[in-house]
Formats: structure tokens, C-alpha cells, sequence
């Protein structure tokens, strides 16, 4: 007698940041007609139901797909794949989630345009496809950041993209971190790396030479020497 | 006077033999690195050498001095480095003592 032997929802094919391809695997004993379909939607507790019908189905094991579309880049979301056999009950694969994604990673980079007090934080984001981007700038005196600078919503053409924000008011010396970050559909906001610098006119030599006194008068000096700062 | 280079416990030091009031007196230093040098040619000569630095990282480095004068002779009585963005540096950092003849090092941090 025929019967399902598994059903095994699959991770998502050509996944992007507005479309996906729903993928579900289901194993039969004996050649049979499998009714199938998938759950799917942004909350788990309210999918929608995709039936797909029902289609002859070889010995063994076959993989069905099912493109959706509407997708925001960014949100999360859940599939499930379901099969069944004529007169008998549905069999579920695991409920499984995944994030629809652009591509869209930013890139905290080095500080510039330095001085004493002050100092250009800059980032960078590559967009797939036009669209609207949030850019925020997080930093602080700890890893915790803290402080944010918010640079508003601007339009990004496919492409390379660049952020930048000067910092005034720093203490000398001090360390600060940053981090550049972007907000995408959905609400869902994406972050670079932290990195630090010194609040100070960046040093990358110093001269120097040595002396010495004798007798508290006569004065003797070495040549002069450089060091290169790593 | 005599000069030559030896090696002990794979240090090197310069040595020189060196006629101070009529008698013969031995001045020996431990150098690092080995260098090439002119050592005092006369009575009562002192020399000081700039002889780079170790241990930079970004924010530091220890810059590394040497005193040459024979034994015998007055010691210095401060040793130190001037340091700066240029050759007109501007910064200074030292210490205060009695000091012989030798290699010293100082730590500094980029201001």
C-alpha cells in the first residue's frame, strides 16, 4: 500500500530581498497522486495556505517549488511544506525561517579629515536595486556606543553608495568608538563593524635624538632618528 | 689606543683600551645593535648616540640611546630623548641620576 514515507520543507531557493522560492521534498513508498502545498507568511501563528493541487508522484522522492514574490527585503518570514495522499491526513516538515535578503551589508571605515577635537566618521553600502536608505551613524567612549547620529532617508540608486558625519567636541586623546549602520524596509536595521580611533591629529612618525648631560651643563647629542608608527 | 668588537653571551659590546692620566684603562660597552662607530678619540671626550627605537606599536615606541665615555670620567647626570612630528621636535622626556656608560631606553607615547 502506498504512504509517505517523509516530508521535509527545504531552505529557500534564489532567496533576495523580494523573492524566493519555496522548496519542499516529500518521499513515497509506491507510485501515487500527493496532494501538497506550503505554509507561508511573516507570522508564524497566521500562515497562509499555498496549495499547489496534486500530481503524480514516482517511487521514492521528489522536490516541489513555489515563487513568491513579495517579499520585503529584510523581514522575516516562515514556510512549511505539507504533502498527503488521497483519504489520509496531512504530513508536515519542519516549520523553517529565514530573513529576505539584499545583500545590503554596510562598511564602518577609517575616520578622516582628524584633528585635536574633532573627526569625520565615514561608511559605506552597496544597494542591488534603487531604493530609500536609512543611514545612522552609533558611537561612544565604550563598545556600548551609546550616541547616535541619524543622517535621514536618502535615495540609493543601484550601486555604490557613502556616508559621512563630522564629530566635534571630542576630548583629546580619548578613544571613541563608531559604527555605521543602515535601515531597510521592514524596519530592520543592518550594522558594520565597530571600530575606534584617537581623538587627536593622526601621528605616524616621530623624529627624535638623543642627549645627555655631564656636570649639569655640557650637553651631548645623538643624530637624528625616525620611527615609523605601525 | 686600541678599539675592536667582541661578542659575550651573544651581546655585543665595543671595547676600547684608552690612556687616561698616563695609565691604561679599559672601556667596555654593551651595544645593541652592533654599531659603527667613532669612538672618543681624546681625554675627556663624550659621546651620545641615537640608536632607533623597538617595540612600536601604533601609539609607542622605545627609543633607544647610548652613552660612550671611558671609566673614570665624570658620569652623566641626565639622559634622555627629544621627540617631535619634525626635526625641531618639542617634546622631551628624560631621567635624572647618575648614569654610565651603555645603552638606555625610554618608552614614549604619541602624543
Amino acid at each position: 500500500m502506498a504512504s509517505i514515507v517523509s516530508v521535509t520543507t527545504e531552505q529557500p531557493i534564489n532567496l533576495t530581498g523580494t523573492s524566493m522560492t519555496m522548496s519542499g521534498r516529500v518521499c513515497v513508498s509506491y507510485n501515487s497522486m500527493v496532494y501538497k502545498g506550503f505554509y507561508f507568511g511573516s507570522d508564524p501563528s497566521n500562515l497562509h495556505n499555498y496549495t499547489r493541487g496534486k500530481s503524480f508522484t514516482p517511487t521514492g522522492c521528489s522536490n516541489f517549488h513555489w515563487g513568491i514574490y513579495t517579499l520585503n527585503d529584510g523581514s522575516k518570514y516562515y514556510c512549511q511544506f505539507w504533502a498527503k495522499l488521497s483519504g489520509s491526513d496531512r504530513k508536515y516538515g519542519d516549520l523553517i525561517s529565514f530573513i529576505a535578503d539584499e545583500g545590503l551589508n554596510p562598511i564602518t571605515l577609517e575616520v578622516s579629515s582628524q584633528t585635536e577635537n574633532s573627526a569625520k566618521l565615514n561608511g559605506s553600502y552597496i544597494t542591488v536595486r534603487d531604493r530609500m536608505i536609512k543611514r545612522y551613524f552609533f558611537w561612544g567612549i565604550t563598545k556600548e556606543l551609546g550616541r547616535q547620529v541619524s543622517l535621514g532617508e536618502v535615495y540609493s540608486p543601484t550601486g555604490d553608495h557613502s556616508s559621512s558625519t563630522v564629530l566635534s567636541g571630542l576630548v583629546h586623546n580619548q578613544v571613541y568608538f563608531y559604527q555605521f549602520a543602515v535601515k531597510l524596509g521592514g524596519g530592520i536595521i543592518r550594522y558594520g563593524e565597530v571600530l575606534s580611533f584617537i581623538a587627536r591629529v593622526p601621528v605616524t612618525s616621530y623624529h627624535f635624538r638623543a642627549y645627555g648631560i655631564v656636570g649639569g651643563e655640557k650637553v651631548y647629542y645623538g643624530e637624528d632618528n625616525i620611527v615609523e608608527f605601525e | 689606543m686600541k678599539t675592536g668588537f667582541i661578542n659575550a653571551n651573544a651581546k655585543q659590546y665595543v671595547k676600547k683600551r684608552y690612556s687616561y692620566h698616563g695609565t691604561e684603562k679599559d672601556c667596555l660597552l654593551q651595544i645593541d645593535p652592533p654599531p659603527v662607530i667613532d669612538l672618543p678619540l681624546g681625554e675627556g671626550d663624550y659621546i651620545v648616540l641615537t640608536f632607533g627605537s623597538k617595540d612600536v606599536t601604533s601609539v609607542s615606541a622605545t627609543l633607544i640611546g647610548v652613552l660612550i665615555f671611558a671609566e673614570g670620567l665624570e658620569k652623566f647626570t641626565t639622559r634622555g630623548f627629544e621627540y617631535g612630528p619634525t626635526i625641531d621636535y618639542g617634546y622631551d622626556i628624560h631621567e635624572d641620576g647618575e648614569f654610565s656608560a651603555g645603552n638606555y631606553y625610554l618608552r614614549i607615547l604619541v602624543v
